[in-house]
């Protein structure tokens, strides 16, 4: 319990610093505009802003990048219930019921209850993450080499099988990032592989370009691609900002149940908001004495997937902050962010670092109080932003992306590698790919091939190795039992339909 | 039942192949090593096959797993071009003609993507985002970059 109150404090310590708590408010703004507007999501935005990050001290930047992360997902839950526009993907569920209540004129209930049952989630997460972290990470520093790559495959085995679309398409992604990730020197014997040539390329393929072109620019490529409808969006009226008693009788265990699902899904890799969200909707409406009220405005089908997917925004940030496994693009991004600023992600930030770690959980909490105070009355501005041309937006993305990734290295082909990725995803995303498996590969990478070398060395070249390490052949197995489960075609509906 | 070719899927299986092959025969002369002394060819190539046995499943799976879908026209050509010759344009001229100019006319450039091009409005924000720009990465993060033209 002392060890408890002990984090808690130091966390709190860092958090309430001004400069911490000003970029935490940033974050929290600028992601839940994110979220509102559909098109911009939280991966392209972090990849831009990761340079900035550079300026910052390291904890600081990592509390803006989490605040854009999660409020992301409170925007997006906004203009779904107002326009019935998910701004993002995990906002889908809240169209179904959202914008239903709204027309219905109950939107303020609905908004409300979407910040309320957020909080409460945010606020449950955090405390789990505070609970969990230490004993996992112990665990985690009794992992050798063979026990690390077993662990990194069952996470991109995750991924893949939890991806949106075909999961042979993502472990092809999933390929191509590990392929990119041997560009460079080799670490071990010093040879250079698939550099062509060039001075650039020795130091391996740089993952900002990659992440800022896959995300940031491919995203451009789309939305100017397709035709978009430009009328006049009226969204519904917000009215009383205060849910009705039986509102509230109404919602409260869905939030509880959201929050599990969250909680739960949010730790594994590749899982996360999206995939939370239906969860929750689904089991809501299984579990409903009046399923048909569903789809008509059913306060529980806002209650429980706004409350899963700021739980699983929060538990997500588990695997990256105790065993350096990213679970996610934004995640993958964010440890990028620590690599740079020199701090290896994984179990020893715990205790190497400990107010970079403990602060950036208590600021998760603060950023959830910050945009459960400041979001109701900014609803207003944010619906007005919503009618912001996309022909100003867009140069503005540009232009931001070009300094910025040119501001890393200070090097000029870095825009072009951007531009080469952004076309590469742009491509993707036409042929049905989802890019974020890739960013994965390219992260995990060279952690994977260098802990597999070291794990053959000391087995002698013998494979089972990995089967035989009890840690190892557990990861493994649950590796496999993840694919059979995701097979089953219920719960590959419900991730293919996300 | 006739079913048809899946296209999309033939592409990404026959591109992904392609990826795959190319790797493996660019590092066609790397060291490879042995399972317990892995050397520079070692995980590139289990990468490549990998990827090729897989990329080839979905080709063959696109042969006959087609449906017929009505797509909505993606006009794909005039972005891909214009955003391109922005940024291919700024990367050039970043050197020489400083952030301010470069930024100008990466806007400009950029605003060929659109389908409405409002040529005054467009030169305003290509003016206002330079400025912008100029703010942000120079004076207040203090990017060591030339503002203005050598």
């Amino acid at each position: 319990m002392s060890d408890f109150l002990s984090h808690l404090s130091l966390g709190f310590s860092v958090a309430l610093s001004l400069q911490n708590l000003a970029f935490c408010f940033i974050g929290c703004v600028v992601g839940t505009l994110v979220g509102v507007l559909p098109g911009l999501g939280p991966v392209a935005t972090v990849a831009m802003l990761l340079p900035l990050t550079f300026y910052l001290e390291p904890v600081t930047g990592l509390i803006m990048l989490a605040g854009i992360f999660y409020g992301a997902q409170y925007g997006g839950g906004i203009t779904a219930i107002l326009l019935k526009i998910p701004g993002e993907a995990s906002a889908i569920t809240t169209t179904f019921d959202g914008y239903q209540m709204a027309r219905q004129g109950r939107a303020g209930a609905a908004l409300a209850i979407s910040a309320l049952g957020s909080f409460f989630a945010g606020t449950v997460a955090t405390l789990l993450i505070v609970v969990a972290s230490p004993p996992l990470a112990k665990v985690a520093i009794a992992f050798g080499a063979a026990e690390y790559f077993a662990l990194m495959t069952f996470g991109l085995v995750a991924v893949v099988m939890l991806a949106r679309g075909s999961v042979l398409k993502a472990v092809c992604m999933v390929l191509v990032g590990l392929l990119l990730a041997t560009v460079g020197t080799d670490q071990d014997t010093g040879a250079l592989r698939f550099t062509f040539g060039t001075a650039d390329l020795m130091d391996g393929v740089d993952f900002i370009p990659v992440a800022m072109g896959l995300f940031g620019i491919a995203d451009i490529f789309v939305s100017l691609a397709e035709k978009r409808e430009e009328g006049p969006i009226t969204p519904a009226k917000v009215g009383s900002l205060w849910p009705s008693r039986q509102e509230f009788l109404e919602s409260w265990k869905p939030a509880l149940r959201g929050t599990a699902i969250g909680s739960l899904f949010g730790v594994l890799p590749g899982g996360g908001p999206t995939i939370s969200t239906f969860a929750s909707y689904t089991i809501e409406k299984r579990i409903s004495r009046h399923p048909e009220k569903f789809g008509q405005g059913a306060v529980e089908g806002v209650a429980g997937p706004e409350s899963a997917n700021n739980a699983a925004a929060q538990t997500s940030f588990i695997p990256m902050l105790t065993l350096g496994i990213p679970s996610n693009a934004v995640l993958a991004i964010m440890a990028a962010s620590m690599t740079i600023h020199g701090i290896t992600p994984g179990p020893a930030v715990m205790t190497k670092s400990p107010g970079l770690f403990w602060g950036m959980i208590v600021s998760m909490w603060i950023g959830n109080l910050m945009l459960l105070i400041l979001n109701l009355p900014l609803i207003g501005i944010w619906v007005k932003l919503l009618s912001c041309p996309y022909r100003l937006l867009y140069p503005a993305i540009l232009l931001f992306c070009a300094v910025g990734v040119y501001s890393v290295r200070s090097n000029v082909h870095d825009v072009g590698m951007m531009m080469l990725f952004g076309v590469f995803g742009y491509v993707l995303i036409r042929l049905e790919a989802d890019p974020a498996p890739l960013l994965l590969g390219l992260v995990l990478g060279p952690l994977m091939e260098q802990n597999l070398r070291r794990a053959m060395v000391m087995a002698d070249g013998n494979w089972t190795v990995f089967f035989t390490k009890p840690i190892s052949a557990a990861l493994l197995a649950a590796a496999a039992a993840l694919v059979v489960v995701i097979i089953l075609p219920n719960v590959r509906r419900a991730a293919r339909d996300a | 039942m006739i079913k048809r070719v899946n296209r999309r899927d033939l592409v990404f299986g026959g591109l992904m192949m392609l990826l795959a092959l190319f790797a493996l025969w660019e590092s066609r002369n790397y060291e490879m090593g042995t399972a317990d002394q892995m050397s520079t060819g070692y995980m590139p190539w289990l990468i490549s096959v990998s990827l090729v046995f897989v990329g080839a499943v979905i080709a063959v799976k696109a042969l006959w797993s087609g449906i017929e879908i009505e797509l909505e026209p993606h006009q794909w050509l005039r972005p891909l071009v214009a955003v391109s010759a922005s940024l291919t344009v700024f990367m050039l001229a970043l050197d020489r003609l400083g952030l301010f100019a470069s930024s100008v006319i990466l806007v400009l450039i950029s605003g060929f993507a659109s389908r409405e091009i409002r040529p005054v409005s467009l030169v305003v924000w290509a003016l206002v985002l330079a400025s912008g720009s100029a703010a942000i990465f120079i004076y207040v993060i203090g990017l060591p970059i030339n503002l203005w033209p050598r």
